[in-house]
């Protein structure tokens, strides 16, 4: 088990560090001069040389690497150009909404979705089959900001329910948070659930027709002690190591969200940095994504090392 | 004797109980199209390649003439779904907006298919180093939601449909890089393969050669879905306005365009939103339905 994390956990190190390696690259074909936003249009040849040999970007990229990676690594993501502020305090009052968000609609998704597939697949073929096998394929196919601009068709400017935009903290204000932020979590669960539910499906079917099923079933057992005794703990080992690919639907699906819904979140710093042609929080908030991604396939690997013995041995 | 007159006649029964290769077709066929919705999938494909390619002649008015006199109307028997702000007819814009749903979707897959299996064929050949640093990559970029790797990439190469499509491209790249890895492996590891290599042969030719027969079904099937998630992540982006840049007709920028008149109407932001939902819908239904008929295999994932 030791060396399974070990190897695990490099892994997802060495991931990581092709990541920070990408992000950069990506970020250094970008077409516009940063420095000659920051100073503006008036800013003389030698002011804007200036700057950049300031900011280190005289430096060949390699060693502009190095000492970004070098930073990154101590914590320090840089310090925006629009909003002329230090990333980590931008990301700091961002992140908290965005887990917000993103926490609440997962454990939407994980609550409603594996229920759901478990059900469709126990009554194979049935009309609530039909039913939750639609929805799950509707739910994958459907734009989550369109929904989210019906949502605010409906519930806020017609029957005037909800709140049209905005965000609050469920610490500051628990009723207009909720208000707020239940329209936003149910469509940024929405792709991660139909997908789980489609998930669960298939892999029960496939359990359902296993021998030791049948053996359960000929022992005597009661259906329910088969379905969820047996067949479901077996079929959630393919669902739950998908999960961490639930949180990248998830955390993609914010960008939308908290667009359509005007939330300050991680989602829209990202858009917002792009049109101010910001890369450093750009690089920052796409690093962020990606390390919480990675961390969250390592914990659900190493939740499953400890669960599925076979797969320590892999 | 005896023996042997059993063994015929079990041959026998084997052969008669072997379908006719032209039946396979039949049986592919017959799984496929088993429910009446994949038909309905089919029809709805069919229907937006036909308006992507007759769009000219289909739509009632030019996607692109503005007319500030003529801007917001409500629907009428002149302009089915209205204007726009600008005085555009929305049905027109939406009709041409298949072919950027279209064009992308396609280009997006044929791109990241190539470069995802020309990756993975070199990794899985190779091995050794090579192997791990291109796989490592793979990882890297799918530790990346797709939308915020193709916005990353956007805002680096500017918007415009060339770099959306070259950006949702590299995302699907692992995929198929993947793939094809596994594909190459398990072919590597085949009898005739190792005979050959001791014999001396080439076997780069004997992998491609049966490289790809093997890869067909898994490919149709990968190819069907990423299509769908490619129109969706494009009409994303150009809802962001990061994708297609005005005037161009994108179904994800008209859901944007017509955000800010929701309550007076509605139906422009509705009617392209829909559209993205029925064709990305067919694709899945589709997909699915090839998956089920092609490699039941899949369906475990």
């Amino acid at each position: 088990m030791t060396t399974y994390l070990i190897r695990r956990l490099l892994q997802t190190l060495v991931i990581l560090l092709f990541v920070t390696v990408i992000v950069f690259m990506i970020m250094h074909l970008l077409p516009g001069d940063p420095v000659r936003i920051m100073l503006g249009d008036e800013a003389t040849p030698e002011q804007i040389e200036l700057m950049r040999k300031e900011l280190g970007l005289d430096k060949p990229l390699p060693v502009q690497y190095l000492s970004w990676l070098g930073d990154v690594l101590q914590g320090d993501l840089g310090r925006s150009i629009a909003y002329k502020q230090d990333v980590n305090e931008l990301v700091a009052k961002r992140i908290p909404i965005t887990f917000h968000l993103g926490f609440s609609a997962f454990i939407l998704a994980v609550i409603i979705g594996i229920p759901a597939g478990v059900i469709a697949a126990v009554k194979r073929g049935s009309w609530i089959d039909s039913l939750i096998t639609v929805s799950a394929n509707i739910g994958m196919a459907v734009p989550t900001f369109w929904l989210g601009i019906l949502g605010v068709y409906l519930f806020a400017l017609k029957l005037g329910w909800l709140p049209v935009q905005g965000y609050t903290s469920p610490f500051e204000d628990p009723w207009q948070s909720f208000r707020q932020s239940v329209m936003p979590i149910i469509l940024m669960s929405l792709t991660a659930l139909a997908s789980l539910t489609r998930q669960t499906r298939s892999a029960m079917l496939e359990v359902i027709r296993q021998d030791y099923i049948r053996t359960a079933r000929s022992k005597g057992l009661s259906e329910r002690r088969v379905i969820l005794g047996h067949a479901l703990r077996n079929a959630l080992i393919p669902v739950v190591t998908l999960l961490g690919m639930q949180l990248g639907f998830l955390v993609g699906g914010s960008v939308f969200i908290e667009q359509v819904f005007n939330i300050p979140g991680m989602g829209r710093l990202m858009v917002q940095s792009i049109f101010g042609q910001d890369y450093v929080v750009v690089q920052s908030v796409v690093l962020i994504v990606a390390a919480t991604v990675a961390l969250a396939n390592l914990l659900v690997d190493i939740a499953y090392g400890y669960i599925d013995p076979r797969i320590r041995y892999r | 004797m005896t023996t042997q007159a059993t063994v015929t006649s079990q041959q026998q029964a084997a052969l008669t109980e072997l379908p006719p290769p032209s039946s396979s077709f039949k049986r592919f066929l017959r799984v496929f199209l088993a429910r009446k919705v994949v038909i309905v999938g089919l029809l709805v494909i069919l229907a937006l390649i036909l308006m992507a390619i007759f769009a000219p002649v289909l739509a009632p008015h030019d996607p692109y003439a503005q007319n500030l006199a003529n801007s917001l109307q409500k629907p009428s028997s002149e302009h089915l779904l209205g204007t726009d702000l600008l005085g555009r007819d929305v049905l027109s814009r939406i009709i041409y907006g298949s072919r950027v749903s279209l064009m992308v979707g396609i280009v997006v897959v044929l791109l990241g298919g190539t470069l995802g299996m020309a990756i993975g064929l070199i990794s899985g050949y190779f091995g050794g180093v090579i192997d791990s640093i291109l796989m490592r990559i793979m990882d890297a970029i799918i530790a990346i939601p797709m939308i915020i790797l193709a916005m990353a990439l956007g805002a680096a190469m500017g918007g415009g449909i060339t770099n959306v499509i070259l950006a949702l491209g590299i995302a699907i790249t692992p995929t198929y890089a993947r793939l094809m890895r596994g594909q190459v492996l398990s072919i590597k590891q085949q009898d005739y393969v190792i005979a050959g290599e001791l014999t001396g042969a080439s076997n780069l030719r004997n992998i491609l050669v049966h490289v790809f027969p093997n890869s067909i079904s898994p490919l149709i099937v990968l190819i069907t879905m990423n299509l769908g998630m490619a129109i969706l992540a494009e009409a994303g982006l150009s809802f962001l306005g990061l994708g297609i840049a005005p005037p161009g007709a994108a179904w994800g920028a008209m859901v944007n365009d017509g955000y800010r008149y929701l309550l007076a109407h509605p139906l422009l932001s509705v009617a392209p939103g829909l559209c993205v939902m029925i064709v990305v819908l067919a694709f899945n239904i589709v997909g699915d339905a090839l998956r089920d008929a092609l490699d039941p295999r899949l369906r475990g994932d």
